[in-house]
């Protein structure tokens, strides 16, 4: 009997350290979004891995899009590249670097949203990973620089040390394959060798996309548009407006409005899966007013000097070529998420 | 005779059935509770209680049934585990289950723990033995899983919760149906067909992130575990070892976050548990377990069981008996 209870006692002696607290402080910071309001998304910081080192091939090498597949075009000096969603939705996050250019794609496959970002911050590269966290379900990016929580959607550093710095964002063009491919014939495609096993045209998230239904909560609901429409969303200092792809024709068509202070112009399509958003005046200050243009070529409009303009914005032939639009804040992602982030959002 | 006959196959229930039934961790801490129940029926007035710690690796990273690669995550659930038993009478008995978990997600990029540490979900379960004769049993069980454990727990590394499925408890009453059948085979009486049956109904924990005055809800999925298998008595220089292998089926459907199906939750899970335990007195044992996944079916990508370890004691003890006179008979 003594031999029972002091195998217990020791069992139980054994278990007792196993459950030993440890004092670890927590890295606690303030936030600029509620901090009530940020959730663990489940895989935990890095636990969606990004990619650090990515290869690219040629368009005629591609072999696991279909033609209706979305990819996000990103113009680097004279080269384009491309990233799908079939590879970020496993990822999340592209760092990317051609010459000087330093780029991180992050794209949250809750909201539908890809952006570009600079990686220089402070005359520093830096490279972004996925922290795991989300706010309003989206994205909450970390940079391995100062280990700082970015907002993806908000567009700036919301806790630590560059906290209240604004993304500087690179334009980005989320449009098809099939669009891409007949465009730019010349991209570079992200490959599947991303150095990670995963199940690539496997959507992770069952019927997410098109069902109403989000996987965390929002801090403001809207039902003015489908939860999960994608629509493009412009952000000035005074006012946020989003555009649906119904608004525009089967071809490219030009949309012209005012956002706040700015005078923007859109060229979207809805046979062609794109809506990009630009001021209407060059880096030099010219004021343009365009047409849509339908031809065989990369050119989606042409202004009132004849030049033609791409979807990167920039003037291809004519005068002014080589002239570029200026950027707007702007980018494509689902309805709800525009709403949960810019309540006072209007609609076009 | 025959009650003295049934003894022994009870006692291996009694080693073998706590320790060899532990989930899939991947769905709070209330899993490790519901999947180890089942202290046998003893004689009227018997006390009988398990102590073991538990250790699940979850680092296989599944789509469906395709093993994915990855090295990059390490998920784990260690569990210490107490159950404890009384039997009314020859029919009726109680049981009470009670948790202290570790959670662990690491990281290797980012070098991250995410680690919470509490109290678990705790069970009770009434059981009525409907028979027990010709070396065979059937025992029914219900009770509930009473949500004992938190679901706020901070990790040492973020003040942000760690998801639920990290936390030890799960914040919903659920309701546990178990059954177990047994039967000794008759060209060797030592050894024994064991099957147990667990129906977990899960209940709904509705104060799940709540902000703005808003709260939703979150169910985790329904589970079915099915466990059949052999153990059997060996006797070596004058020790008595009891050794199993069974082989546990779970189903468990979707997670319902807001009463909607919630991605990357549910699947099936085919796995194969070895168990050995050492006799030191009748009615006093030490145990060990291991399990192994042989087949996983996910619903889109989740981490997976890898292996599972147990190891703990067990004694009964048979109040008004003279206890020091217990020893083992061969």
């Amino acid at each position: 009997m003594k031999k029972i209870w002091f195998l217990s006692a020791s069992f139980l002696l054994f278990l007792a350290a196993a459950c030993q607290e440890e004092e670890v402080p927590n890295s606690a910071g303030d936030w600029l979004i509620p901090q009530s309001e940020i959730r663990d998304g489940g895989p935990g910081k890095d636990g969606i891995p990004s990619i650090d080192r990515p290869n690219f091939i040629s368009l005629s090498e591609v072999d696991f899009l279909e033609e209706e597949d979305l990819v996000i075009a990103v113009k680097y000096g004279t080269e384009i590249r491309a990233y799908s969603h079939v590879i970020l939705d496993w990822h999340e996050i592209v760092n990317d670097q051609k010459d000087d250019l330093a780029l991180s794609i992050n794209y949250c496959p809750l909201t539908g949203t890809a952006i570009g970002w600079n990686r220089m911050i402070n005359g520093q590269i830096t490279e972004f990973g996925v922290s795991g966290l989300l706010y309003n379900t989206n994205l909450i990016p970390y940079d391995r620089a100062t280990d700082s929580n970015w907002s993806q959607m908000r567009l700036d550093c919301v806790e630590g040390e560059l906290q209240g710095t604004k993304a500087a964002l690179h334009p980005v063009v989320e449009t098809s394959w099939k669009t891409l491919k007949a465009l730019y014939p010349d991209t570079k495609m992200l490959s599947l060798n991303t150095g990670f096993n995963r199940s690539y045209g496997r959507y992770p998230y069952g019927d997410y996309k098109t069902s109403s239904q989000l996987l965390f909560p929002v801090s403001n609901s809207d039902d003015r548009i489908f939860a999960k429409e994608r629509v493009l969303g412009i952000i000035t200092e005074t006012a946020t407006k989003v555009y649906q792809f119904d608004q525009f024709p089967a071809g490219t068509g030009i949309l012209e409005d005012q956002v706040g202070d700015q005078e923007i112009v859109i060229f979207g399509s809805q046979a062609n899966n794109f809506m990009v958003a630009f001021q209407r005046e060059t880096t030099e200050g010219v004021s343009i007013d365009f047409e849509s243009l339908s031809e065989d070529s990369e050119a989606v409009a042409i202004d009132q000097e004849g030049n033609r303009w791409n979807i990167f914005g920039e003037a291809i032939s004519g005068p002014r070529a080589g002239a570029q639009l200026k950027f707007t804040r702007s980018y494509i992602g689902y309805f709800f998420s525009w709403a949960a982030f810019y309540p006072e959002l209007e609609i076009y | 005779m025959q009650n003295l006959s049934i003894a022994p196959l009870l006692a291996i229930f009694a080693i073998f059935f706590p320790t060899i039934l532990l989930g899939q961790a991947c769905c709070s801490g209330g899993v490790p509770v519901s999947s180890n129940l089942g202290l046998p029926v003893g004689a009227a007035n018997t006390v009988q209680w398990s102590l073991s710690y538990d250790y699940n690796a979850l680092n296989t990273l599944k789509t469906g049934s395709i093993t994915q690669q990855s090295q990059e995550r390490e998920r784990s659930t260690q569990s210490v585990l107490l159950e404890l038993g009384y039997s009314l009478n020859n029919r009726f008995s109680i049981d009470g289950f009670f948790a202290y978990l570790q959670q662990d997600r690491f990281i290797r990029q980012s070098d991250d723990l995410t680690r919470t540490r509490g109290i678990g979900d705790a069970v009770l379960l009434f059981k009525y033995n409907v028979f027990a004769k010709d070396f065979s049993s059937l025992t029914l069980g219900v009770g509930p899983k009473i949500p004992l454990g938190a679901t706020d727990h901070l990790s040492n590394n973020s003040p942000i919760p760690p998801a639920l499925d990290l936390q030890s408890g799960s914040g919903a009453w659920d309701l546990l149906f178990w059954t177990q059948w047994s039967t000794s085979l008759s060209f060797r009486p030592s050894m024994s067909w064991i099957s147990t049956a667990i129906y977990s109904y899960r209940g709904v924990y509705d104060e799940y992130q709540c902000q703005n005055g808003s709260c939703q809800t979150y169910q985790f999925g329904q589970d079915v575990q099915l466990m059949s298998g052999l153990s059997d008595r060996i006797f070596l220089n004058n020790s008595i070892f009891d050794a199993s292998l069974l082989f546990r089926y779970r189903f468990v459907t979707e997670d319902l976050f807001n009463d909607a199906p919630r991605p990357g939750t549910g699947g099936n899970f085919l796995l194969i548990s070895t168990g050995i335990s050492y006799w030191i007195t009748s009615d006093f044992s030490l145990n060990a377990t291991f399990e192994l996944p042989l087949y996983s079916n996910v619903k889109d990508t989740q981490v997976a069981p890898t292996f599972r370890l147990n190891f703990g004691v067990f004694h009964r003890l048979e109040l008004g008996k003279n206890q020091a006179n217990s020893v083992i008979k061969i």
